[in-house]
């Protein structure tokens, strides 16, 4: 039985901003306790391995349905709402049929079809498919995890402040209102004006736009990340392998993704130079995945076009 | 056979840290048997678990009702609360949806979204430990394909940096009791139990199936 752990060091490209909740208009980074070299225990940033999973998840559906050729049609490949949720979130148990029986020939076809279900895991047909991958959290390289030769991770933590300017405040916006909605803007602005002067809102609340902020990891930090998988055929690790390859190329991990954070990219394990690391067993070179593993998997799922597509219009998920 | 204590040395959290050691042992023999998963039902469920029973045999004590091991001990350090998250994808419904998919109803039914809070924990030590009667090598070489444990193993908890199997001293009802206290579930009728209470659970894995409990004596 061979299992194999994939260790990678990435890079932020872009800040990074994975929020865990909102205290008020501020959101906080998402942090997990984790044991310190000294054995104490100590919140330090995370990106969380749910996250990086559906990462993983997404691009390997995409790269299944590209493959097989669904996604060339121009209106889509018209799934139903089961097959997206089986695509991109696992699937549910419905409560249709029953689900203490695996039926496992129909485990088997699915695996097959579907390769990336049979890595990841899921729900499909009343029956949970155990996946193959175990996907740890992102860890932030900082002095309290990797030591002194690393920052920190309250000096590698910005505090982001942005607002949200309302634009019917903007004159040149407001000409572009028809007559009613300009009426209902200068009615809104008027009782405003009442209001302040008559000491109902503040005189410091005049003109105030929407403040919120956020905290994000700065570009340039590094971060550890681990996946161990077990027992892959050679179509699962093709697809593990084009999936990874699909997730450094085009993914953004965490929140704020609209104003360019979360742009990650794989280092090379060896070249840094960081103890945690040496026991390293396997490398995992994304740069340098080769084409077999997409030919491969392009001719698999290319005799299953029809299959999956008959899989993902008939799917209970 | 010879008295063992085994030990987990594991790397950051676990979810659910009571992992019987004849379970896990039975999961690594399913796999090395290339059998489908040890959930499937039916009579293949049970030519499957006699298979298992046989096999876990050769590398842990059967007593006729059980396979001579302890339960886990440990002692939790610290506990943190996460949330296990699921979203319906719709983004991906707006663009790869069928016609059909004209509303989704995320607040209820099979697509709603859920943020459903867990916790996982620090062990004292980062450590779990098992007493049984087993062949050592064989005990070694079946856990070292361990390399997680506990639940949500797919989010990276529970990892197994170390494991550790010694010959260690025996004492009277070693591994099952210590001072006529049970340190598993045993049959009420087992010899030299004294303190107990009676609780329904399960003598031999499958663990997770709770149609085969019986009353036990219990600690």
């Amino acid at each position: 039985m061979s299992k194999t752990t994939l260790k990678f060091i990435v890079e932020a490209m872009s800040p990074i901003s994975q929020a865990e909740g909102v205290q008020g208009n501020h959101s906080v980074l998402m942090m997990r306790k984790q044991r310190l070299a000294d054995g104490t225990i100590e919140k330090v940033p995370i990106v969380s391995s749910d996250s990086m999973r559906h990462g993983l998840r997404e691009c390997g559906a995409e790269i299944c349905l590209g493959l097989a050729g669904l996604l060339d049609c121009p209106e889509g490949p018209q799934l139903t709402e089961s097959a997206l949720r089986l695509l991109y979130s696992g699937g549910m148990l419905t409560g249709r049929g029953d689900a203490s029986v695996i039926k496992i020939d129909r485990w088997r076809e699915v695996c097959e079809t579907l390769p990336i279900l049979s890595l990841m895991g899921g729900c499909i047909d009343a029956m949970m498919l155990p996946g193959k991958l175990q996907v740890g959290d992102l860890v932030l390289l900082c002095t309290e995890t990797a030591g002194e030769s690393y920052h920190p991770w309250r000096d590698q933590m910005d505090h982001v402040q942005r607002v949200r300017f309302d634009v019917t405040r903007d004159p040149h916006k407001q000409r572009l209102l028809s007559e009613g909605a300009r009426a209902s803007v200068d009615q809104r602005l008027l009782g405003k004006e009442t209001a302040r002067a008559s000491g109902e809102i503040a005189a410091e609340d005049r003109g105030r736009p929407m403040p919120h902020s956020h905290e994000v990891i700065c570009a340039g930090s590094l971060w550890s990340w681990e996946l161990t998988h077990n027992t892959l055929t050679e179509i699962e690790l093709a697809t593990l392998n084009l999936s990874l390859a699909l997730f450094f190329h085009s993914w953004r991990i965490g929140g704020k993704r609209g104003t360019g954070h979360g742009h990650i990219r794989a280092v090379k394990a060896e070249s840094v130079s960081l103890p945690r690391f040496s026991e390293l067993k396997t490398d995992c070179d994304v740069s340098a995945l080769s084409t077999s593993h997409k030919t491969l998997l392009e001719t698999h799922m290319q005799a299953r076009k029809d299959a999956l597509a008959e899989l993902l219009a008939k799917v209970d998920a | 056979m010879t008295p063992l204590q085994i030990i987990a040395v594991l790397d950051g959290q676990i979810m659910d840290p009571k992992v019987r050691l004849d379970g896990l042992l039975a999961a690594v023999s399913a796999e090395r048997l290339g059998m489908p998963p040890v959930h499937a039902s039916g009579t293949e469920l049970d030519r499957h678990l006699e298979e298992l029973r046989s096999e876990v045999a050769k590398i842990l004590q059967w007593e006729g009702r059980f396979f001579l091991c302890s339960d886990p001990s440990f002692e939790v350090e610290e506990w943190e609360r996460r949330h296990i998250t699921k979203r319906f994808p719709t983004d991906r419904a707006a663009t790869q949806g069928s016609e059909k998919v004209r509303r989704i109803e995320i607040s209820t039914g099979l697509s709603k979204n859920y943020r459903i809070p867990a916790r996982a924990c620090f062990l004292r030590d980062d450590r779990i430990i098992w007493h049984a009667l087993g062949e050592q090598a064989a005990v070694l070489s079946a856990l070292g394909e361990v390399l997680y444990l506990g639940k949500k193993r797919s989010l990276g908890l529970g990892k197994v940096r170390d494991w550790k199997v010694v010959p260690c001293e025996s004492w009277a009802g070693f591994p099952v009791l210590r001072d006529g206290v049970p340190l598993r579930a045993v049959p009420v009728d087992y010899p030299g139990v004294q303190m107990h209470r009676i609780a329904l659970d399960t003598l031999v894995f499958p663990h997770w199936d709770h149609t085969r409990k019986v009353p036990c004596a219990v600690a």
